[in-house]
């Protein structure tokens, strides 16, 4: 089955990471561990991961940043008091998609 | 063959100023040209702005786009940062450092502009009936509110805000504040807490809130109608900014990794616009931003706080002129 997205890691710096002229072609996701999902095979996202200088990850290693992440928080919420696990929710698992 | 007058159910019409129906075609007799409505030029999108200096959620916003504001809010893991009485002021590119709020609040309601922005309630035992004032430079103390709350809707400004909803548990209260003093008046149709504001004290608007809910009212500064229900799966803890006729509601939970959805509002009804780059709930916005052009900032997702700003621009429609060239 064909790509539907491609990875990379990129630190979101601010103004001018995403530009509305970027965005209006690009379908971004933003996820935890700086990863950034966005098309593949599609010439205008592999140019905004070039100008971010993001570092292209394949699913598998993206996956792995994402779940360290999320594993951090979610030991972060278990440690929490019971009054103060009322105030969120437990973060959840995200799987990326080919 | 198709006609025009088929299709459009009458023939081109002669008038003396542009009419704003898509894919009408119009002569013009005061231009003495042939025109059409394109509607949408350029779509709606968002940008990334600059990034706050303190990650955090369930603060309060204010101000607009090129002039926005960020107060109070908690800064994640909690409760190892806490509660902070911070304030950031954002000129359209990037954050700086304001006066420090009074007291430390979060899940507080807020409204107003950066050099005249209000906040007001916020989480506690019992929840907070304070307010704040702020300048541009520094927070004085203002009127109580009637109803201390925490996760209440705002909109409006300084010397004429409006304050609805909030807990503890769904409610349905309404102040307005003139500057010095809340005053009560006529309650919402659906209590309801975590909800987002639009609008103005005379022409406000109430959008969605805990469930998620779906359901949006508007104001007319004496009471409470239903307005258009938002579409897909409704929205808590979201952001809102724009007019009564025309709102934005964006990203916002369900928890715990949030959504990054946008709809936009005419008056009547909700349809879906761009998508945000980065899920998020518990975020605020610059509130009295048009709908044309907001702000949207910090928040959490899955329990990570965010301090990265994103930036709306609506869609832009157009009259196009009809020439043999």
């Amino acid at each position: 089955m064909a790509k539907t997205h491609q990875y990379c890691v990129a630190e979101n710096w601010g103004k001018g990471f995403i530009e509305h002229s970027e965005s209006r072609k690009i379908a971004f996701c933003g996820l935890p561990g700086n990863v950034w999902q966005v098309p593949a095979h599609n010439k205008d996202a592999n140019l905004w991961i070039s100008k971010v200088l993001g570092a292209v990850k394949t699913l598998t290693e993206a996956q792995a940043i994402v779940d360290a992440e999320i594993n951090v928080a979610q030991a972060a919420w278990d440690a929490l008091s019971d009054e103060e696990k009322s105030n969120s929710s437990r973060p959840a698992d995200i799987i990326l998609e080919e | 063959m198709a006609t025009y007058k088929g299709i459009q159910g009458f023939a081109i019409q002669n008038v003396t100023s542009d009419p704003t129906t898509v894919g009408q075609v119009w002569y013009n007799s005061s231009n003495t040209v042939f025109k059409f409505y394109t509607g949408v030029t350029s779509s709606a999108s968002w940008a990334s702005g600059g990034n706050m200096g303190t990650a955090r959620y369930i603060m309060g916003g204010a101000g607009t786009q090129t002039a926005g504001l960020a107060f109070g809010g908690v800064g994640l893991p909690f409760p190892s940062v806490g509660v902070v009485n911070i304030t950031e002021e954002y000129n359209g590119t990037a954050w700086t450092g304001g006066g420090n709020m009074g007291t430390a609040m979060y899940s507080l309601g807020g409204c107003g502009l950066q050099t005249a922005g209000l906040a007001f309630g916020g989480n506690g035992t019992p929840d907070r009936n304070a307010t704040e004032e702020y300048d541009g430079s520094s927070w004085t103390n203002g009127g109580n509110l009637n109803n201390g709350r925490n996760s209440l809707g705002g909109c409006g400004t300084q010397t004429a805000g409006l304050a609805f909803g909030g807990g503890p548990g769904e409610g349905a209260k309404t102040e307005e504040y003139d500057g010095t003093n809340w005053t009560n008046s006529s309650d919402m149709s659906d209590g309801r807490n975590a909800l987002s504001g639009a609008g103005t004290q005379t022409a406000g608007l109430a959008i969605a809130g805990n469930g998620p809910r779906t359901a949006c009212e508007e104001y007319n500064g004496s009471s409470w109608t239903t307005g258009g229900a938002l579409s897909g799966g409704g929205n808590e803890y979201a952001a809102g900014f724009g007019t009564q006729t025309a709102a934005v509601t964006a990203l916002g939970q369900p928890p715990p990794a949030g959504q990054n959805t946008t709809l936009t509002y005419d008056g009547s009804s909700w349809s879906t616009s761009a998508n945000a780059s980065t899920p998020r709930g518990r975020l605020a916005s610059g509130v009295s931003s048009p709908g044309s052009a907001g702000v949207v900032f910090g928040g959490d997702n899955n329990n990570t706080a965010k301090n990265s700003t994103e930036e709306f621009t609506g869609a832009i429609l157009a009259t196009k002129t009809i020439t043999t060239s």
